[in-house]
């Protein structure tokens, strides 16, 4: 299409042949038909001798959606835990794989972490909620990048991943073991003392031995060196930010035109990004989206409102005598929780790596696969929210006035093919890849 | 030659046809530079006029980070006058989310430093649009200093 032709649309391009009187007529318009197609952004085309397929051409992406990309990925290396002196400790590791799979942590004998958290299943059990153990209990966590969060369960009540270990081993519905019974195992099993000894040296001075407290805090410092390598950073969506980054277009191959457009949606209209923001994907913080209100006859739940009262009550939170670096105490995120009503009903916001492997969804599981997720957030259908909490009195105009739905929540009305592009970017964002060695028990607790 | 007349309302038809650029998205919002020590934010006279408050960040404000700001409260707005004897309280809000901040920040006088208070545990954990309040107390008296914050 040659430039003079678009600026002096009434001449005639050299190119075309010579227009007869009534042809003349037809001719100009023409000229607008064939600028009316829209030229798609091409990769440059491969060497004819290449096998491999051609690359998919590559989306527009406006600066502001580059910006916005550039704050999804990459995902830096998980955060030192200085409340945990072992975190990174390689024998540490070994030893808490261990116990990660020994069915010896739990009253009968044949529970172990790994009865939920199941390698092959992504670190989760596939269920909605584990039944045979208790329908009290919430979905199983999939243990993807559990080393970036700053609160554990659904209810925060946890905020550390160490401190998180020890929930499940002394639940009455899930290990039901005890502490001390873990201190007797660590004594008596010769593997186990060796290993523990190795990690965690000898016991403090003055002691023949560390308290089971002390023991109780030291498997689940053990337990969260292992988890720590369980992470998940480069998913095809990944290669592609790369690839907007540096032009390079078998980068840029790597998400299709679906999910580009399901990213475009995901950072633009759809406005994912408020709650599941910064490469993680999550805020790491607590909400409401109404979604316990699809099954009207499950158990009352008050989420984040009862898991900051027992958060605040643990001897084992970042602000107890268990937790390494005290001097760090007061900086902790947990030195400035205060609970409030706003918190009744809300839950933990998931990272959305490897949710596409993931499923169910939902902190009781009710949403069975990627596009139930997407339908719900697109049309919002549930029975009516009770009725808002007045505000405190007193209250100082800024504050949150009750609990409820998220109030940015609206139905975004996806059609069909923006519903399958939103589903087709979230399974862009899956990278499985792992040590095999982290798959299942080393031979022994201890490292030779 | 004169133009065609059929050729005119053609065009005039087809000019509609024109390509047009790929539609913008919906823009989030800009993404400000936040306060450093060495780039102030302009301080703010408080909504009763009696202070003018002003922050500074050791480190750029980014979202899902504690942040500790360090807060100054003055009775002129040459600032020179440091409000020597008042209480200070902090907190944020997302006007448009309906919701405050997660946390509950900690507010401590810096010793030696009049009207000087450091502010820790502020954690902006949704990007977007922000208020920031600096509420100044002083003999059974409050007044409020707001900032606007887009990260």
């Amino acid at each position: 299409m040659k430039a003079d032709s678009r600026m002096n649309p009434l001449s005639t391009p050299d190119s075309l042949p010579r227009c007869s009187g009534l042809l003349r007529v037809l001719c100009v318009p023409l000229v607008f038909v064939a600028a009316c197609t829209p030229a798609p952004t091409l990769a440059p085309t491969p060497s004819p001798q290449s096998s491999a397929p051609s690359p998919q051409p590559s989306l527009p992406f406006s600066p502001s959606e580059r910006a916005l990309i550039a704050t999804l990925s990459p995902l830096p290396p998980p955060p030192p835990d200085p409340t945990n002196r072992v975190a990174d400790d390689p024998a540490a590791a070994r030893l808490g794989q261990f116990l990660f799979f020994d069915p010896r942590l739990s009253r009968d004998g044949k529970v172990s972490c790994a009865s939920c958290h199941d390698p092959g299943k992504q670190f989760a059990d596939g269920l909605p909620i584990p039944e045979k153990f208790s329908r009290s209990l919430r979905h199983t966590p999939a243990l993807w990048n559990v080393a970036y969060n700053r609160w554990f369960f659904w209810d925060g009540r946890a905020d550390t991943l160490w401190s998180q270990a020890l929930g499940p081993l002394e639940n009455p519905s899930e290990h039901a073991g005890d502490r001390v019974q873990f201190a007797a195992l660590v004594e008596t099993d010769p593997e186990l003392r060796r290993a523990y000894a190795q990690v965690f040296g000898p016991p403090a001075p003055g002691s023949a031995k560390d308290s089971p407290d002390r023991v109780f805090a030291n498997l689940g410092k053990a337990i969260a060196a292992y988890e720590r390598r369980l992470v998940s950073r480069r998913a095809p969506f990944d290669v592609f930010a790369e690839g907007l980054a540096d032009g390079d277009p078998a980068k840029l191959a790597a998400l299709s035109p679906a999910a580009q457009r399901g990213l475009k949606l995901f950072i633009g209209p759809a406005n994912c990004r408020s709650c599941h923001h910064g490469p993680n994907f999550t805020d790491g913080e607590f909400h409401d989206t109404g979604v316990s209100r699809l099954a009207p006859g499950a158990p009352q739940d008050a989420g984040r409102f009862a898991g900051v009262n027992l958060l605040i009550q643990s001897p084992f939170n970042s602000q107890g005598a268990f937790a390494d670096d005290p001097a760090g105490r007061p900086n902790r995120p947990t030195a400035f929780l205060v609970n409030s009503v706003e918190r009744k009903g809300q839950f933990k916001t998931p990272t959305l790596r490897n949710a596409a492997v993931t499923a169910p969804y939902m902190h009781r599981g009710q949403l069975a696969t990627l596009h139930d997720v997407v339908r719900f957030y697109s049309r919002l259908e549930l029975p009516p929210a009770p009725p808002p909490m007045p505000a405190p009195a007193g209250a100082p105009a800024g504050h949150s006035h009750g609990g409820g739905q998220e109030h940015i929540l609206a139905p975004l009305h996806l059609s069909k093919d923006e519903s399958d592009a939103l589903v087709s970017f979230l399974e862009s964002l899956t990278d499985t890849q792992v040590d095999p060695a982290l798959l299942r028990p080393p031979p022994s607790p201890w490292t030779p | 030659m004169p133009i065609p007349r059929a050729s005119l309302l053609a065009l005039v038809l087809l000019t509609g046809c024109a390509p047009a650029p790929a539609p913008e998205p919906r823009e989030p919002g800009p993404i400000a530079a936040p306060a450093t020590a060495s780039a102030p934010v302009p301080p703010r006279q408080t909504s009763l006029g009696r202070y003018y408050v002003a922050y500074t960040a050791a480190v750029p404000i980014q979202t899902n980070e504690l942040v500790t700001l360090t807060v100054r409260v003055f009775r002129d707005a040459a600032l020179r006058q440091p409000a020597a004897g008042v209480a200070l309280w902090a907190d944020a809000a997302m006007p448009a989310h309906h919701h405050g901040l997660s946390l509950t920040p900690r507010t401590t006088p810096i010793p030696g430093a009049p009207g000087a208070f450091r502010v820790e545990g502020l954690l902006f954990h949704m990007p977007g649009a922000w208020e920031l309040y600096f509420d100044v107390r002083e003999n059974g008296q409050e007044d409020r200093a707001k900032f606007d914050l887009a990260l």
